[in-house]
């Protein structure tokens, strides 16, 4: 995996210009939006003004303020759109072929919604579901993809209506180096963190996603929870090794990890509270801390095909 | 008269409880050895395919490959006590995992596109038994823990329950493969 110094000499190397152009883009956009978003502060200053002298504030504050901060957002939307697209196809799709070749990157697709589904972990069914930076490819001998994800769903009607959000992070998708024919999931260990062994009781009731499979390391019992519908295969996923590096990944990632394993494929959920692989308008693009959050962030999901050894192939598959 | 029959029927519901998890996790146990069995089966199905795919490659094992087919014979013919298809299996890895070492005398044999499919299945099998000794000494862990542990050891006594040991790789499997000492 290459570190961040051969990153820095990359990027020096090769990108120095086009962060330039960028760079005089970007400040084209701030400017424009800037002078959008002033005019649009004037336009409602007026109106303000008009309804106040009307004496008709109270009933239209609300409303108000809803379109004002949904132009607002709409006019950054709108211009930053072309921008961001290039950005990324020049810094990131450059990024992405510095840290691995064969793998190719789109900044608009991301992982289908019936990949995801098919990973089971999540349940919910999504109303909104959209995602970006899509990256695919073979790494040695394990086919892989990932992207940024984002679903939610709504609830209620009317005034109670409100946003639940399922997932939002990095979704990957891989090739499993073993054969197996059910279901297994890790999942964040809520209960056990805080109840202890009264909470892997109360673990054990939960069903959905199978039979409690109790491992033998415990600290990986305090991070996770398995469950599978087959008590071996999961022990035979679940290798002590596997186990180990599943741990490993963890703690560098330090987010909530899931991971199932499910028609002979691995998928993994990391969860993110912040937007991934998004030009900043704000600041200036030459600077490098970005550029080494990408990577760190790409390094997340690639190295998960050497942190958890999938190119080993020594069983019959 | 009724508030005594209320810490009555309590007393017979905990006990209930405790007896009904107490027979779910011997069954456990007995289920975690059954599935031993079964991955041991897959083993013994592999080995005439071993057997045949190396025999002709090599020849100074012949002795080996004869006392694994007589051992597998041994263990496939279903009437030895539970000590002593532990100690045959063990046996058996040992040797199973000796040839596969010697494979690397014999280039040629290494690679053949049937032995290395066959080697997969092997790593496969071998992981799988792995697996189900796992859960076998999972399965013994909470039995012992629940005839071991309050309210549970006040009935184990009663149900005639006592403690099973955990599956260990005896010493003859913990010793590594020493090489030099095979030829």
């Amino acid at each position: 995996m290459k570190n961040v110094q051969e990153l820095k000499i990359f990027v020096r190397d090769n990108l120095t210009d086009e962060l330039r152009e960028l760079e005089t883009k970007r400040k084209d956009v701030l400017k424009k939006i800037i002078m959008y978003d002033s005019a649009l502060t004037l336009v409602y200053g007026i109106i303000l003004y008009f309804i106040f002298q009307n004496n008709a504030l109270p009933q239209t504050i609300q409303p108000l303020a809803v379109t004002y901060f949904l132009f607002f957002s709409l006019v950054i939307y709108f211009t930053s759109r072309g921008y961001t697209s290039d950005y990324k196809n020049k810094v990131i799709k450059q990024i992405v072929s510095f840290l691995e070749p064969t793998l190719t990157y789109n900044p608009e697709t991301c992982v289908s919604r019936q990949s995801f589904y098919n990973s089971e972990i999540f349940r919910e069914d999504a109303t909104t579901y959209k995602g970006d930076d899509h990256v695919s490819g073979n790494i040695e001998k394990t086919s892989l993809e990932f992207s940024e994800l984002d679903l939610s769903y709504t609830t209620g009607s009317g005034k109670n209506r409100r946003t639940v959000q399922i997932f939002k992070g990095l979704f990957f998708i891989a090739d499993f180096n073993k054969n197996f024919k059910g279901r297994t999931f890790v999942l964040p260990d809520f209960a056990e963190k805080l109840f202890g062994s009264l909470g892997s009781f109360f673990q054990s009731k939960s069903h959905s996603y199978g039979e409690l499979v109790k491992v033998e390391d415990p600290e990986f019992e305090k991070e996770f929870v398995v469950y599978s519908n087959d008590q071996v295969e999961a022990r035979y996923i679940l290798s002590p090794s596997l186990i180990k590096r599943i741990l490993d990944y963890k703690k560098k990632a330090n987010k909530r990890v899931h991971l199932s394993f499910v028609d002979n494929k691995l998928y993994v959920a990391v969860s993110f509270t912040k937007n991934l692989f998004e030009p900043r308008i704000l600041k200036s693009v030459i600077d490098f801390a970005p550029i080494q959050e990408y990577y760190e962030d790409l390094c997340l999901a690639i190295s998960i095909v050497e942190e958890l050894n999938l190119n080993l192939r020594i069983w019959a598959k | 008269m009724y508030a005594i029959l209320v810490p009555v029927i309590l007393i017979i519901v905990v006990i209930g409880l405790v007896y009904n998890s107490l027979i779910s996790k011997k069954n456990a146990v007995d289920n975690a050895f059954g599935s031993i069995d079964a991955m041991l089966k897959k083993r013994y199905d592999l080995i005439p395919n071993l057997v045949d795919t190396v025999k002709t490659y090599m020849t100074h094992e012949k002795e080996t490959l004869t006392q694994i087919t007589e051992l597998r014979t041994k263990a496939m013919s279903g009437d030895l006590s539970d000590n002593d298809k532990i100690e045959l299996n063990s046996k058996l890895s040992k040797m199973m995992g000796s040839i596969m070492v010697a494979v690397e005398n014999y280039p040629n044999l290494k690679a053949n596109e049937n032995f290395l499919q066959l080697q997969g299945s092997l790593n496969e099998t071998e992981e799988q038994i792995s697996a189900s000794r796992r859960f076998y000494n999972t399965a013994v862990t909470d039995y012992n823990n629940g005839i071991e542990m309050f309210p549970g050891n006040m009935l184990a006594g009663m149900m005639n329950l006592s403690r099973k040991t955990v599956f260990e790789a005896n010493e003859a499997e913990r010793q590594n493969v020493k090489v030099g000492e095979m030829f």
